[in-house]
């Protein structure tokens, strides 16, 4: 069974895949990386993958983060599944912890980017259905709002305060104890 | 819109000014708002334009926003003869804000109840945002009647529902007479569920040959007899047992028996009657106990201790082997009270109530005779951490910790 497993593992890392961004950059990357993204794993599902996968939704820029993301993260679950078969259960358990601080320090290093790259990794990761990366976007942008006025979250996101003063005292006396 | 002028970024170049973040689309907005650590930060994003607004008032989104986000200690409901009142958490617990909007919106009153004034409804126990109220306690007879009118009510949106009397053909068919019921007490049983509109209200009827565990339901609005059983076939060395206030654990209710080392079980979808051996002694050595939920479905329960070194809370977990067959408590820690508490000296502690992953303990400064009365001073012990937090101060000595969501995130309650 087991060597049954890590005989598909090396044929899925032979496996390549071209993914091709919306200015026409292409990049080779193994059938692991690339079905982190369940957009695309249905693409090779159904057999439409030859010839590269045009993203066009994404610019070379941003698909080279997402790519990183994903390498980095599929080495990770496929070291994890290597391990649990070969380790006793207090080594498996110190090499979880261990890859799970290298992800964790990767996907912190990963999120030091401007706000528009950010949000471009936001869309980019809802196209592609990476939930990982979705999250992981998500929550950054969630965390950099805790604690802002109003004012701070316009000025951070480029926001227009489109209410009227009349909804404008009328949330601020629903929302009042939210300011104190 | 215009670039804004950044003054701390004085560059001449035009390419240097920061691209704006691309628009988002409602779903993925929601997916960030969802992630937002506080019902505060939602709350003050939600000012900030009208799309964000639109949000965060949806009643789908805020059902999925209270799922990740579980509801707050806003302060304790306290019982004073008749009069109920609600005391917010101290002013400089994080929640104190919200607590205070709940305060002012909610009616702690229950002035909005028919015949609210002759005679008068008691708040007798707090669940899931919704108040159990008793009527007229104050002007009957204990030992003719004990089958109070019950109310329970919304003090938010001030929408009550009251709760019928057990029918006395209803007891007849488990061979209890009215004039034989010495108890039976009244609690709401907790949904688990806070966006559930319907609930539930158990009494447990005590006679002196039976006891009758009697359901009222608001969906159907009757009462019907969940279980009932001799005394004699549970087994206990008393011929009469008295019960404890049922607490409920993993959709099972628990009733400590007192003067004896024994749990009642009542397994609320099995419906069958069970006793669990409590660590021998335990009754000797302990005021009080709550049986809280451990974690991976194990029952756990935290037992004030007093001994001559002061009083403290020790945590066990009733542990199954694998067998299946039970290997009982095990005690996990011990919280000494008067340590963690930083108070000494004359006062005395009473765990009072336990909540979503938390025992209360009440501490009052002078157990004495004296009239004047120092104000009791309330803590939450954390049951998996064990850390302490003084949580209120009030001068009432019965209070249930009161949780709940910020007024205008708040849902339905009935």
């Amino acid at each position: 069974m087991a060597s049954a497993g890590s005989g598909d593992e090396k044929a899925a890392a032979a496996a390549m895949i071209t993914l091709i961004s919306s200015d026409n950059e292409k990049f080779e990357v193994t059938e692991a990386t690339a079905t982190l993204s369940q957009t695309i794993r249905h693409m090779i599902e159904d057999g439409c993958t030859d010839g590269g996968v045009p993203l066009p939704n994404v610019t070379s820029k941003i698909l080279a983060r997402v790519i990183e993301y994903c390498k980095k993260h599929a080495t990770a679950a496929a070291g994890e599944e290597g391990s649990s078969s070969s380790f006793s259960d207090a080594a498996f358990l110190e090499v979880d912890r261990a890859f799970l601080e290298e992800l964790e320090e990767f996907d912190d290093a990963f999120l030091e980017v401007d706000r528009a790259t950010l949000f471009d990794l936001i869309l980019a990761a809802n196209y592609l259905d990476i939930k990982g990366l979705l999250n992981l976007t998500c929550q950054k942008v969630a965390d950099s709002v805790k604690g802002k006025t109003p004012e701070q979250i316009r000025e951070m996101y480029n926001i227009v305060n489109d209410l009227t003063p009349e909804e404008e005292a009328e949330i601020r006396r629903e929302t009042q104890w939210a300011f104190e | 819109m215009a670039s804004p002028v950044r003054s701390t970024t004085p560059r001449l170049e035009p390419t240097e000014s920061p691209r704006q973040p691309a628009a988002l689309t409602d779903d993925l907005l929601e997916e960030i708002f969802l992630r937002l650590e506080s019902y505060a930060d939602l709350a003050r994003a939600s000012t900030a334009c009208a799309s964000f607004r639109r949000l965060a008032a949806d009643p789908d989104f805020l059902r999925r926003f209270r799922s990740r986000h579980p509801p707050l200690l806003l302060g304790f409901l306290c019982f004073k003869v008749q009069v109920g009142c609600f005391q917010p958490v101290l002013a400089l617990h994080p929640n104190a804000p919200a607590a205070h909007a709940l305060g002012s919106a909610a009616d702690f009153s229950f002035g909005f109840l028919e015949d609210s004034t002759d005679p008068v409804w008691a708040p007798c126990n707090v669940c899931d945002g919704r108040v159990l109220l008793v009527n007229g306690i104050l002007y009957c007879d204990f030992s003719r009647c004990v089958l109070w009118d019950l109310a329970v009510c919304d003090p938010l949106s001030r929408q009550y529902l009251h709760v019928p009397r057990i029918p006395e053909d209803l007891l007849a068919s488990v061979q209890i007479k009215e004039r034989d019921i010495h108890d039976a007490d009244a609690e709401l049983v907790p949904s688990g569920d806070w966006e559930d509109t319907s609930f539930r209200v158990l009494r447990t009827v005590n006679s002196s040959a039976r006891l009758a565990v009697c359901v009222f339901s608001s969906t159907s609005g009757c009462w019907s007899v969940a279980a009932s059983t001799r005394w004699d076939a549970l087994g206990f060395s008393v011929q009469r047992p008295k019960l404890a206030t049922p607490q409920f654990v993993y959709g099972s209710c628990y009733w400590k028996v007192k003067t004896l080392d024994k749990l009642l079980k009542l397994d609320m979808n099995t419906l069958v009657f069970s006793t669990i051996d409590l660590p021998p002694g335990l009754e000797r050595r302990s005021t009080n106990i709550a049986i809280v939920e451990a974690g991976e479905g194990n029952l756990g329960m935290c037992s004030q201790i007093c001994d001559v070194n002061g009083t403290s809370v020790d945590y066990y977990i009733f542990m199954q082997n694998l067998s299946g067959r039970t290997n009982g408590w095990h005690m996990k820690n011990t919280t000494r009270l008067s340590d963690t508490t930083r108070l000494s000296g004359h006062g005395v502690y009473y765990m009072f109530g336990s909540a979503e992953g938390y025992v209360f303990i009440l501490y009052s400064p002078q157990f004495s005779n004296e009239p004047q009365y120092d104000e009791f001073v309330c803590f939450s012990l954390e049951i998996n951490t064990s850390n302490i937090e003084r949580v209120s101060s009030h001068e009432y000595s019965f209070a249930t910790p009161y949780f709940g969501f910020p007024p205008s995130m708040s849902p339905r309650r009935m």
